[in-house]
């Protein structure tokens, strides 16, 4: 520390020497012009004493009143730029300097700061420079050297012209350049260089005094060398002061720039404007030219950068170069760049190829986008999400334009309308996606849609519609809720709706529609009760049938229509019915109706149960069946009344066998002794009215041996048994062995089947059938044909004859009892063998009919019908 | 013939119907067949005749009895079952005469074990025919116990 002092001590002492013994006169100021320090030689020169000046301000003291205020502007001037900036140098100024005794004289002060460690004060040496010839010598030697040293710059023109544009001096640059000698153009007006255009826009003229309002002019423009060629130049020029400020004249500094060398300037500037890192590559890849963006944003310096292949910075730059080297454009290729510190970063590139003398060169515009990319990857991401939701969502989505054009369907949508081409203008809507209203059959008015609607800016709320098309052929109802969106403002809207399938809930609702429809409307009393009876459905039958209506019986037990002992059984029938999970149980039982009244009813008792098979309620269908119970007591009586009759009927039969017989046999008994005893033995009249009444007796019981016999067919049980009836056959005809033989009659008999029928009985029908055939005979031999066939699963049996036949309009009454077409002498018998024939058929659920023609002869045709099995 | 005539055939007639023992005596008169004819006219005195009972007492057994089945008081088939139910009495052929014709009371003569069954004819002449059928069958043709 005091070594310190003591040095800064001897410093000042040694300074101070230097500054008395100086040869200038030194002053020092403060910011306010106020004299801080004031040597010998300054004592000397002003002939104030150093202690008189100290405090005094300098310009009052050595400059003459008419100069003293710019005098001390001046210094004031350069003060203030010294405190801004620390570099700037010395500075002359000369000004006409007061002495104490009045005289003046011409000075030059050399100015320049001094830093005081707070604030910059100025120092100043001053000269009297009225004794010339010194600074003249000086000078002159100073010129003659800058003149040599321009005369032989030969990359430039260097000219000096006078304040009024001739030229004075010319150098070897300018000769190269202009193509005129020293000798030639000295003493011309440089006008001479322009062209007649500038010329007659007296351009020469602005451009000097451009130069001197300006202090400095600067253009590139064409020039006329000697020869009359033009070149392009680029033109500096400064004006020319003398020492008193006075307008000596211009330099005017002329450089030959060539197109190439032009385009280069305008392309550096270019590049250093450019917003983007520029790199140009030649095409070994190198890096042959660089703007500062480059710089800033790979962090390499312009030197490393020039000669490094471009790969350094792009490794796939060449890649992407390649497709594009003929010359075309390529812009907005997004690739990865390195940094110097080897971070990534992406950046998009546009290459362009420049064609120049040193070959094809590709200029490759690079611009960060970090930030743009990780706008737009956090906006893909977040499109991403939103498509992952949309289609995740059950419900259908749709979003239009105001054009209708589809900015989102999701894939609910797409499923849930099968709409699968989205280029349809909205008037086709409703036709190409088939969209219907809720009739499903009419297409929904394209104005009306809820999309259209929401696209209008209107708000939808579940509206039903009905779609169908190819991709939907069974068709689905949708209900659609709608509304108008504001995307972006002053955008216009666009319309949303979203929607839902309700196919099942709408078949539900139409099913439960039309079931509550049947339900109301049946006959049928149909009633549900929850499990602890409560009646929970009551329809109009169930109204009727009990006296109780909806109102009064809903919420009630439905105890209230079960008789008192009835209750218990209801009960075990419910508890069957869960325990065993029967679908359902049927059971005659007894309601009782709100009078009190008893109705036999049909019950069936169905359990409802819910989505997980739980049995939550009952459901009863009642039928009133007084009317079955009724008819079912009327068949029983009509049964055992049938019963009775048949039974008094065999009664009957053994009362005609044996009750009637017995007296007819006594009758003609008697009558017959009679005729044996007294035959002849009187009146020949007697012996035949005795003849007549043994007659009649005997008639009498062959008609009582046919009733009982008609009545037999009638009564007795038929036992179906297989049979061949080919066998039957036999037996009738080896019975009729008689008549046939006495009749000469030709029987023909094709092959019968074998079914299940009475035999006997089958047996007398062929028998009565044949003898009738012998029996009704023609006067020609009788021709008998037996035969039958199978008929939609009827065997056909016929018996034909060429008898003497008989009118069509009889065919019905000879099948009656007792009913004969010939009179008995002819034809002897009571009528009562067709009337058997038929009933035996009958009793075999067939029929029997007879075709003739009135003496060609008859067909007697039966049917059998064939039990299933029966016959094979 | 003539032995076989003096033999004397006991015939044992159950019939109620007075026409039918009248027409029955004629057609055996009238027959020549040589016979003493035993009349009962119910099924009781019938059993009784045949047990010697009652009134019965001197009476012969008969060879042959001609039993009607509508009978009062005790029917046909009744005393037709007391008769082959009776180890003394059932080979006495008993000859049903009935003017049923119906196959259930054919049947039910024989399971009762009746030696035949015939429908009475009511042509006279017929039923005459029958008789002599009857006389030459059972009392020629066949040997019955003594």
């Amino acid at each position: 520390m005091n070594s310190h002092a003591t040095d800064s001590i001897e410093q000042e002492r040694r300074a101070r020497i230097i500054l008395d013994r100086a040869y200038d006169a030194f002053v020092e100021i403060d910011i306010n012009n106020a004299i801080v320090d004031w040597n010998t030689r300054a004592e000397l020169t002003f002939g104030w004493k150093r202690e008189e000046v100290l405090g005094k301000l300098l310009s009052d003291l050595i400059v003459p009143k008419r100069h003293r205020e710019a005098q001390r502007k001046d210094l004031e001037n350069f003060q203030s730029q010294a405190t801004k900036k620390n570099t700037i140098s010395n500075k002359q100024i000369e000004f006409i300097a007061l002495c104490r005794d009045g005289k003046e004289f011409a000075a030059e002060m050399t100015v320049f700061p001094v830093d005081t460690g707070r604030t910059i004060n100025l120092g100043a040496f001053i000269r009297n420079i009225s004794g010339h010839k010194i600074a003249e010598q000086a000078m002159s030697e100073s010129e003659e050297i800058f003149r040599l040293l321009v005369s032989e710059v030969s990359d430039y023109a260097i000219i000096m012209l006078d304040p009024h544009g001739v030229v004075k001096t010319w150098n070897e640059g300018a000769r190269q350049i202009e193509g005129y000698t020293t000798n030639e153009i000295v003493g011309q007006h440089f006008s001479c260089f322009y062209t007649s255009e500038d010329k007659a826009t007296d351009k020469p003229k602005q451009m000097l005094e451009s130069a001197i309002k300006y202090g400095r002019y600067e253009e590139d423009g064409q020039r006329i060398r000697k020869d009359g060629s033009q070149f392009l130049a680029n033109i500096v020029v400064n004006p020319i002061y003398d020492r008193h400020g006075k307008l000596m004249g211009f330099a005017n500094v002329t450089r030959d720039i060539d197109k190439g060398k032009m385009a280069n300037r305008h392309f550096h500037r270019l590049l250093e404007l450019a917003p983007d890192a520029m790199v140009v590559i030649n095409q070994l890849g190198n890096i042959i030219l660089v703007n500062s963006e480059t710089e800033n944003i790979f962090g390499y310096s312009k030197d490393e950068l020039l000669g490094l292949k471009v790969d350094k910075l792009i490794p796939d730059h060449s890649k992407f170069l390649m497709p594009h080297r003929k010359r075309s454009r390529s812009k907005g290729l997004e690739l990865y760049a390195l940094r110097k510190d080897g971070t990534e970063f992406p950046v998009e590139i546009s290459l362009t190829p420049l064609e120049t003398e040193q070959g094809l060169l590709i200029s490759t515009a690079i611009r960060d986008i970090t930030e743009r990319k990780q706008f737009k990857d956090d906006l893909s991401k977040q499109k991403e999400l939103f498509q992952v939701i949309l289609d995740s969502l059950a419900d259908g989505v749709i979003v239009a334009d105001t054009q209708g054009k589809f900015l989102v369907i999701n894939r609910a949508a797409k499923s849930m309308t099968g709409i699968d081409y989205i280029d349809v203008p909205i008037d086709e809507w409703s036709e190409k996606y088939g969209f219907h209203l809720a009739d499903t059959t009419t297409f929904y008015p394209p104005q009306d849609l809820p999309l259209v609607r929401a696209m209008r800016g209107e708000t939808v709320i579940e509206q039903e519609m009905f779609i169908r098309n190819a991709n939907l052929p069974l068709g689905a109802w949708l209900s659609v809720n709608g509304a108008p969106i504001e995307i972006e403002e002053g955008a216009g809207k666009v319309g949303v709706i979203v929607f839902r399938d309700i196919t099942r809930h709408k078949l539900t609702e139409q099913k439960n529609a039309q079931l509550a429809a049947i339900v109301e409307s049946t006959d049928d009393t149909i009633t549900s009760s929850n499990l602890d009876g409560t009646i929970i459905n009551w329809n109009n039958a169930a109204t009727r049938m009990f006296g109780y209506s909806e109102e009064e019986a809903i919420g009630q037990s439905d105890s209230i229509i079960v008789p008192a002992d009835r209750l218990e059984e209801e009960t075990a029938v419910i508890d069957e019915l869960i325990t065993e999970k029967e679908r359902t149980k049927r059971y005659e039982t007894v309601r009782e109706t709100k009078e009190g009244d008893l109705i036999p009813v049909s019950l069936t008792i169905s359990p409802i149960r819910n989505q997980v098979g739980q049995v939550i309620g009952l459901s009863k269908i009642t039928r009133d069946i007084t009317e079955n119970k009724k008819a079912e007591y009327t068949q029983l009586a009509l049964a055992e009344e049938l019963k009775r009759s048949n039974a008094e009927l065999a009664q009957f039969a053994s009362v005609v066998s044996h009750d009637l017989q017995e007296p007819l046999r006594g009758i003609a008994g008697c009558l017959q002794i009679i005729e044996e005893n007294y035959k002849g033995k009187g009146d020949g009249k007697v012996d035949k009215l005795v003849r007549h009444a043994i007659d009649g007796a005997l008639r009498l019981h062959a008609l009582i041996g046919d009733l009982l016999s008609l009545s037999r067919v009638a009564t007795k049980e038929i036992t179906l048994q297989t049979t061949d009836l080919s066998v039957v056959l036999d037996r009738v005809l080896s019975n009729l062995e008689i008549p046939i033989k006495e009749s000469q009659a030709i029987i023909i008999r094709d092959a019968l089947p074998v079914l299940a029928v009475d035999s006997t009985y089958l047996g007398q029908l062929f028998q009565n059938l044949i003898s009738n055939a012998i029996k009704f005979r023609a006067d020609r031999r009788p021709e008998i044909h037996i035969g039958a066939k199978c008929e939609n699963e009827q065997w056909l049996f016929f018996v034909k004859d060429n008898g003497i036949g008989f009118k069509q309009e009889f065919t019905d009454r000879i099948f009656l009892p007792f009913n004969r077409l010939h009179t008995r002498d002819k034809y002897p018998g009571t009528g009562i063998g067709l009337a058997i024939c038929k009933r035996i058929v009958e009793r075999h659920n067939g029929n029997i009919w007879a075709e003739s023609e009135d003496g060609r002869g008859a067909t007697f045709y039966f049917t059998i019908n064939v039990p299933k099995g029966n016959y094979d | 013939m003539i032995n076989q005539l003096e033999k004397s055939m006991e015939i044992l007639l159950v019939e109620d119907n007075s026409t039918d023992v009248f027409l029955t005596e004629e057609a055996l008169a009238s027959a020549k067949i040589a016979n003493r004819l035993h009349i009962v006219d119910n099924g009781v005195k019938a059993l009784s005749f045949l047990r010697k009972q009652g009134a019965y007492t001197n009476v012969p057994r008969p060879n042959i009895i001609l039993l009607d089945l509508n009978l009062p008081i005790k029917h046909g088939s009744e005393v037709l079952a007391e008769i082959k139910a009776d180890a003394d009495l059932r080979y006495i052929p008993v000859i049903v005469l009935s003017t049923s014709s119906q196959e259930l009371d054919v049947f039910k003569a024989y399971n009762l074990s009746a030696n035949c069954y015939i429908v009475k004819p009511v042509n006279f002449y017929k039923f005459r025919e029958v008789l002599k059928a009857i006389q030459s069958f059972w009392f020629t043709v066949v040997t019955l116990p003594s």
